[in-house]
């Protein structure tokens, strides 16, 4: 029988180094978008150095309840500053039968900004309220 | 527009030469379409990270390609670094040493691209998009790449997900 094939299992937390992890992920997503045609930035990512043609990295993690990981980078009467620290996700890993491990995917410093925060609606029969953080980020990542 | 997705998928192999490549075995899906811009009359794809191709003309169609993976790790690896797409530890695919991925510079041509399909039948079909000869340089590449992963119930997979174009003819 062929080897299982090794997979990833789910997320376990994020952090910015420094901080406290945050654990009640409910979805985490990464778009690598390439430079295949020219793109133009809009105006909301100006002043981050990504540049027209330039790569850069789209993460969305949408947590189950309000968490405060990235509030210090979000600003509502200001520019938003750059994450000075790096960004650790952590994923559970399945590498064969009965045999878990983890790996992390790690967005260097000073490259990350959050671009928008949204919060779920919180009413009656409503079954979650969630929160939607997109962040950029630009430069290398690093898989352990 | 037509679009072909194989979810039996064997292997895709990726590389330089049918020797000099890796092969992927824990493919969740592979998908294709042919492109067609304005039924090939006008305006095609010009430029592809900063290289205007040879053989891309006006009104050039092209192939584009999804590979849907369990992760980015290259089967049977325990390293999470070693991930086909990237350097230092990701896989060479073509003469000049280049990586699929570039952080953030230009992505490399893929010279060998062969995906093997298992068929209802169990019978096995080859889809060659590029063979590691001299007259696919160039026609295949990487352009881009989408993570999703869920921590809800009933999630079925977690998948990392490698868009790909193709110039070229199947061969």
């Amino acid at each position: 029988m062929a080897a299982k094939a090794i997979r990833v299992k789910g997320i376990a937390s994020i952090i910015v180094t420094g901080g406290v992890a945050a654990e009640n992920i409910l979805s985490f997503r990464e778009d690598h978008v390439h430079n295949m045609t020219p793109q133009f930035v809009p105006n909301v990512y100006k002043g981050v150095d990504v540049l027209q043609r330039a790569k850069f990295r789209r993460l969305t993690v949408v947590f189950d309840s309000d968490t405060n990981i990235f509030d210090a980078y979000w600003k509502v009467a200001a520019i938003n500053v750059v994450m000075p620290a790096t960004l650790v996700v952590t994923f559970d890993m399945a590498i064969a039968d009965g045999v878990e491990t983890t790996m992390t995917w790690t967005y260097v410093a000073n490259k990350s900004w959050v671009t928008k925060k949204e919060f779920g609606r919180i009413e009656d029969e409503v079954k979650r309220s969630t929160f939607e953080y997109e962040i950029i980020c630009y430069g290398t990542k690093v898989p352990a | 527009m037509a679009e072909v997705i194989y979810d039996r998928v064997k292997s895709v192999a990726i590389g330089t030469t049918a020797g000099a490549s890796v092969t992927i075995t824990n493919v969740l899906a592979f998908a294709y379409r042919i492109v067609t811009v304005e039924e090939g009359m006008v305006v095609p794809i010009s430029v592809i990270n900063d290289d205007n191709p040879s053989g891309v003309h006006q009104g050039h169609s092209y192939y584009e390609m999804l590979m849907v993976l369990d992760t980015d790790w290259l089967v049977d690896e325990g390293d999470a670094t070693s991930i086909w797409a990237y350097g230092p530890t990701g896989v060479v695919v073509n003469n000049d040493g280049d990586f699929a991925i570039d952080e953030d510079g230009e992505n490399g041509d893929i010279e060998y691209f062969v995906v093997t399909i298992t068929e209802h039948d169990a019978t096995e079909t080859t889809l060659t998009f590029a063979d590691g000869l001299a007259a696919t340089e160039k026609t295949v590449w990487c352009m881009g790449e989408t993570s999703e992963f869920s921590n809800e119930d009933g999630a079925p997979h977690q998948t990392v997900t490698y868009r790909f174009i193709c110039l070229g003819d199947l061969i």
